[in-house]
């Protein structure tokens, strides 16, 4: 099966930079795969994202080598608006990507801008909303919105356009741990209830470890691991290197390990880690 | 992030559609240019203000606009009341002074006319809020493109009023974290202490609103903006009996007062 992602040696600079932002990306991502992306501020994590929708190099022109596709488009030569139906962009502050006046309106400019018939707009408008919880809020604001639920409809407006690939830039960056929960709660379901790919850009290793199926980590512009979240969470000299920190059920296991226990793989749920840390006390 | 719209507002004007509603304000800019009587363009005030009573919006409003245009009222008036060329001289004020235009006379036209100028600047700058606090933003760009307005121009028109708020948030945020610095003279203090605080206003709060806009560019077109199919409105309009009356009203207004014009009445 071909890969629904491909990006190939992708190098970008912004303009009037020499610094590349991104540097020789490549990676392929597989439909239905969840793929969280993780690394320290500053390594290129939204302009990769950016990458996806054509955004780079549409709408910040500046230089571009390699190749992306996704679902088949090419995202240098087929325009954002055909692109837009195949991946959904989540940016991260919601406030400033919400600029319709009721939540109805809000979540079916995607399916308006498409030019679908009425009544599949208002169906598909229901729909999103209902998934992500917000049914009975079409005709507030999304301005009088709490934070958690301002990105819920963000994700709404992507959702209602039915992409393939929905690609979230840190959604939950600005929320509380209840919102938070929320959001990432609607984006696993997206997953596994609709099938739909998910490259999710995040500080939250908690989420990671639970619910995405491959890691990618991104240090100074350059793609520096792909592997699965276990993976990742064990390897002490990479998460130095990336500077991250891993979930703390992963530390704990990760001391243990550095004080001579024998743990031959890092726990990355709560009860997974309750299990080895009993087996090691029976040892 | 509406605030421009009237929101939760219900008024008699709330049931028109947005095209009845811009007709009837571009026939009353129309007239209020096309007379120079003040009595004919005391009328149409007398109509926009009947208007203004019908919708209930709130009086202070006009208030606070005439507050705002009163210099350039008196700056209006003044030039007219000096320099009209009139013919009735009401009295001497000085030898004529050549080099600005000055008769030296006050003319009983060139108060009229000033006093018209006046009228003129106060219906335009109340008849506005008609529409905009009777129409919510949606409803407005519906017209606009029933009105064969390019969608994308309505669009963006729309949408910087609609973030209009959102600026004004941005910019309070912005005075609070300066004032927590000792920064105080926003209201107070000299002249150039005063432009130097705005300045340091405005620096952060352009940028802060180009990065806002780079965002939005992105989020609209990730949402198909510009796509090129003929576009689907959620939104619908029709024409109620009373928009036929209106627009009627309007158009018999309009022609009636050019022919008006064209017969010499509604001007000095």
């Amino acid at each position: 099966m071909e890969p629904i992602i491909q990006f190939n040696s992708v190098t970008y600079s912004y303009p009037r930079t020499d610094v590349p932002a991104i540097r020789d990306i490549s990676f392929e991502v597989d439909a239905g795969e969840f793929v969280a992306l993780i690394g320290p501020t500053g390594a290129g994590k939204s302009t990769l994202c950016y990458c996806f929708n054509g955004s780079v190099p549409q709408l910040f022109s500046g230089a571009m080598t390699g190749t992306v596709e996704v679902a088949g488009c090419n995202t240098y030569q087929d325009e954002i608006p055909v692109l837009a139906q195949h991946v959904g962009l989540v940016v991260q502050n919601a406030r400033t990507q919400l600029f319709n006046v009721t939540v109805l309106q809000e979540v079916g400019f995607g399916c308006e801008n498409l030019g679908l018939p009425r009544n599949v707009i208002l169906e598909r408008v229901q729909a999103a909303l209902a998934f992500v919880g917000l049914s009975g809020h079409e005709e507030r604001e999304p301005s009088a919105l709490s934070g958690g639920q301002q990105q819920r409809v963000a994700i709404a407006c992507v959702l209602a356009m039915d992409p393939d690939v929905l690609v979230l830039d840190e959604p939950t960056s600005e929320l509380d741990p209840i919102g938070s929960e929320q959001v990432m709660e609607v984006i696993a379901r997206m997953n596994s209830e609709l099938g739909k790919t998910i490259f999710l850009v995040t500080h939250d290793m908690e989420f990671v470890a639970k619910y995405a199926t491959r890691t990618l980590v991104l240090s100074d512009h350059r793609l520096i691991k792909d592997g699965p979240p276990e993976e990742i969470f064990s390897n002490n000299a990479l998460l130095d290197e990336a500077r991250i920190r891993p979930p703390q059920v992963c530390e704990v296991s990760l001391g243990l390990r550095k004080r001579g226990y024998l743990i031959p793989h890092i726990p990355l749920t709560m009860n997974e880690a309750v299990s080895t840390i009993k087996g090691l006390n029976h040892a | 992030m509406i605030g421009i719209s009237s929101g939760a507002r219900r008024t008699p004007l709330n049931g028109l559609d947005g095209r009845t509603k811009l007709i009837a304000l571009l026939t009353i800019f129309i007239l209020a240019l096309v007379f120079s009587s003040p009595y004919y363009i005391l009328g149409l005030l007398a109509l926009v203000l009947t208007t203004w009573a019908i919708a209930r919006l709130p009086w202070k409003l006009i208030k606070d606009i005439l507050k705002f245009f009163l210099i350039i009222a008196v700056i209006i008036l003044v030039v007219q009341i000096f320099f009209y060329p009139g013919e009735t001289n009401l009295f001497r004020l000085s030898g004529p002074i050549g080099f600005i235009g000055f008769s030296g006379y006050i003319t009983l036209e060139g108060i009229m006319f000033g006093i018209a100028m006046v009228l003129r600047l106060v219906v335009i700058m109340i008849v506005a809020p008609l529409l905009v606090l009777t129409t919510p933003l949606p409803e407005f760009m519906l017209a606009l493109v029933k009105l064969k307005v390019p969608y994308r121009f309505a669009f963006i028109m729309t949408t910087a009023l609609s973030l209009l708020p959102s600026i004004q948030s941005h910019s309070a945020i912005i005075q609070q974290a300066q004032l927590c610095r000792g920064i105080t003279d926003f209201e107070t203090g000299r002249l150039l202490t005063k432009l130097r605080t705005t300045a340091g206003l405005l620096v952060p709060l352009i940028l802060g609103t180009f990065r806002d806009s780079q965002t939005l560019d992105v989020a609209m077109s990730s949402r198909a903006f510009g796509a090129p199919v003929k576009r689907t409105f959620l939104l619908e309009s029709h024409f109620c009996p009373t928009d036929y009356i209106i627009l009627i009203l309007a158009i018999l207004f309009l022609l009636g007062g050019v022919a008006l014009r064209v017969l010499g009445y509604g001007t000095l």
